[in-house]
């Protein structure tokens, strides 16, 4: 991305006037007609290269924010923090230390406070557990347990057992709201067990796993919201293959509680219970049995002969003339799936901050010691109806984790 | 998620995304010596046998998984190293383990707390040449891989903490990870230690 590409994109930052949101009805003004009110289950996402650092944006590219509230448990000492990444590939809430200043009650197990580690693929995050009402759009979740990463009611220094990896010091966003399949970060694995990668006590300075019980854990917060609370559904706009400087859609809270939320004809692919979908790809018949849907990944990230970048953008695809493709997504029981088309570009082409023709390579795998996993990342998200719901939920004939999303 | 999506720099000089992958150059491990649905057990359903045990797969009578305590010359070693550090790992991780013997190697797997397990493969040498896990956390990487653990982190720093798979591919070691919060997995191995008759092959 060259400086002059860079200062386009800000030039329409600016002009586009990036919202917030749009809550409350709108005022009545003398013009015409007030836009009518928006739902109290939707929120503006915005994909916009993410958080303004010394006047600049990060640089992120496809990766989708919502600006949250978060209070003091029971209080109105409240702070909005805007670029909170929107992530349906993990469970519960993360915001950076830096982010925000209430002074949020800190979790405490015999005395000594709790250490949270977020262990994702190639780094981690590590900080104290607080506790925090959490606003987002029209709904509140209250008394949430969430990660404030670097907090220093903690060690700084995370136990060797969380430490794989990068220490995630930017995400390149204000916080991680984590709204996957799963209602816990961790769930029962940790209610009785003293899982190590989950939740720590450091009496002394030194850290050690402890047990957790699931009320207690960092929780999605859809699940925590007294309505809209079995599920979301992302909706960005389509985009062209040029990408765009800058997308923005809405993330609306319940699937099928609203008017707004329908699954209408979205197909449904049921996820097992470590939340994986099947993949089959058309080219090289490979089959997939570890996939799923993921906002939080700002590719589609799959095996495939495509020529991979060099230079800057390692790690994404680099293909000479735009590869036109398709995979197969199935339910995780079932054969019966529908196969979406989608493109891969040469990514040092590519200019902006939005783009549904983005991958890279997944991680290499025989489905024997290690399996083929096919990432279906934000790009697919563009143009269509994409539906997240909770494990333990039962909507409309199909019991959660499941992802649905709308064809093609 | 799956690339905890890196900032991508506005600068050409700066590197995103810079890890160690070919995709000519894929490799997996084949076993041989066991049918395929044996590893496949292996990776994904091997009986959880507690400490000191005895059990034997159904069906394959002749690879029982043996308690560490008959076969004490069998032990829990970092990646590349030998059977010196016995119960190290299993007591650095708080594991349950079990071993599975075959005539070119032993398979020694690590029931973490939590659910990860973790399999350690060692030539009939007592030398560790791959280590493989899968669950809903990480293991300590550190400690499973010993020396080649700053080659794996050097791989995941590569791009200021993104979220992404942790690939190498060297001629003297190979990485891959895959999956999301709590549905990680991944390999670790070393192609030149790998016993005759384990070979890594191309896939696709």
């Amino acid at each position: 991305m060259t400086a002059a590409t860079h200062a386009f994109r800000l030039a329409l930052l600016t002009s586009a006037g990036v919202v917030a949101s749009s809550c409350g009805g709108g005022g009545s003004g003398s013009s015409a007609a007030a836009p009518p009110p928006a739902a109290a289950n939707v929120t503006t996402m915005v994909i916009d290269g993410g958080p303004v650092v010394n006047g600049s944006p990060t640089g992120t590219v496809n990766q989708a924010y919502v600006t949250i509230t978060v209070c003091v448990p029971g209080t109105t000492t409240c702070q909005a923090i805007d670029h909170v990444w929107v992530d349906t590939g993990s469970s519960g809430l993360r915001l950076m230390a830096s982010a925000f200043t209430p002074q949020l009650p800190v979790a405490t197990q015999g005395g000594n406070n709790v250490g949270n580690c977020g262990q994702f693929l190639a780094s981690y995050t590590w900080g104290a557990v607080r506790t925090a009402d959490v606003k987002i759009g029209g709904e509140l979740a209250s008394s949430v347990p969430i990660q404030v990463i670097g907090d220093t009611a903690v060690p700084a220094t995370a136990p060797a057992n969380c430490s794989n990896g990068s220490q995630a010091q930017t995400l390149g966003a204000n916080g991680l709201l984590g709204i996957g399949v799963f209602l816990q970060d961790c769930g029962s694995g940790c209610s009785s067990t003293a899982a190590p990668g989950f939740y720590y006590t450091c009496p002394g300075g030194t850290c050690q796993p402890v047990s957790m019980t699931t009320n207690l854990q960092l929780q999605n917060v859809v699940g925590l919201f007294t309505t809209d609370n079995n599920g979301v559904l992302i909706q960005l706009p389509a985009l062209s293959a040029a990408g765009a400087p800058t997308a923005s859609g809405s993330l609306i809270f319940g699937i099928g509680t609203q008017s707004n939320n329908a699954l209408g004809s979205a197909m449904v692919f049921a996820a097992d219970p470590n939340g994986n979908i099947h993949t089959t790809t058309t080219y090289g018949d490979l089959s997939e049995p570890a996939s799923f849907v993921d906002s939080g990944s700002n590719g589609f990230f799959f095996n495939d002969a495509l020529t991979a970048c060099s230079g800057n953008s390692a790690g994404f695809y680099c293909p000479a003339s735009t590869a036109s493709l398709s995979a197969t997504m199935l339910p995780f029981n079932s054969s019966s799936g529908f196969t979406y088309n989608f493109s891969i570009a040469d990514a040092n082409n590519l200019s902006g901050d939005a783009f549904n023709n983005l991958g890279g390579p997944g991680s290499t795998c025989d489905n024997t010691t290690v399996p083929c996993s096919f990432d279906w990342g934000l790009p697919f998200f563009f143009g269509r109806n994409v539906f997240t719901a909770l494990e333990g939920t039962t909507i409309s004939g199909n019991a959660g984790p499941f992802f649905a999303a709308s064809t093609p | 998620m799956y690339g905890f999506a890196l900032p991508v720099r506005v600068r050409q000089t700066d590197r995103i995304f810079p890890y160690n992958v070919s995709t000519q150059s894929q490799h997996k491990l084949t076993f041989p010596a066991f049918p395929a649905g044996y590893i496949a057990l292996m990776a994904h359903h091997l009986p959880r046998s507690p400490e000191g045990s005895i059990s034997c797969l159904a069906g394959l009578a002749a690879r029982c998984l043996l308690a560490a305590s008959l076969a004490p010359g069998l032990a829990f070693a970092t990646l590349g190293e030998d059977g010196s550090t016995v119960e190290h790992d299993r007591a650095q991780l708080r594991a349950q383990r079990s071993v599975s013997q075959a005539s070119a190697y032993s398979v020694h797997e690590l029931q973490l707390p939590g659910g990860t397990q973790v399999r350690e493969y060692l030539t009939a040498a007592n030398q560790v040449f791959a280590v493989a896990w899968n669950g809903p956390s990480i293991p300590d990487l550190q400690q499973l891989l010993g020396t080649y653990f700053p080659r794996y982190q050097a791989a995941a720093q590569a791009n200021q903490g993104a979220r992404r798979p942790v690939v190498v591919q060297a001629s003297d070691l190979v990485v891959r990870t895959g999956g999301h919060p709590r549905a990680f997995f991944g390999m670790v191995y070393l192609p030149a230690q790998m016993p005759s008759g384990v070979s890594a092959e191309q896939i696709r």
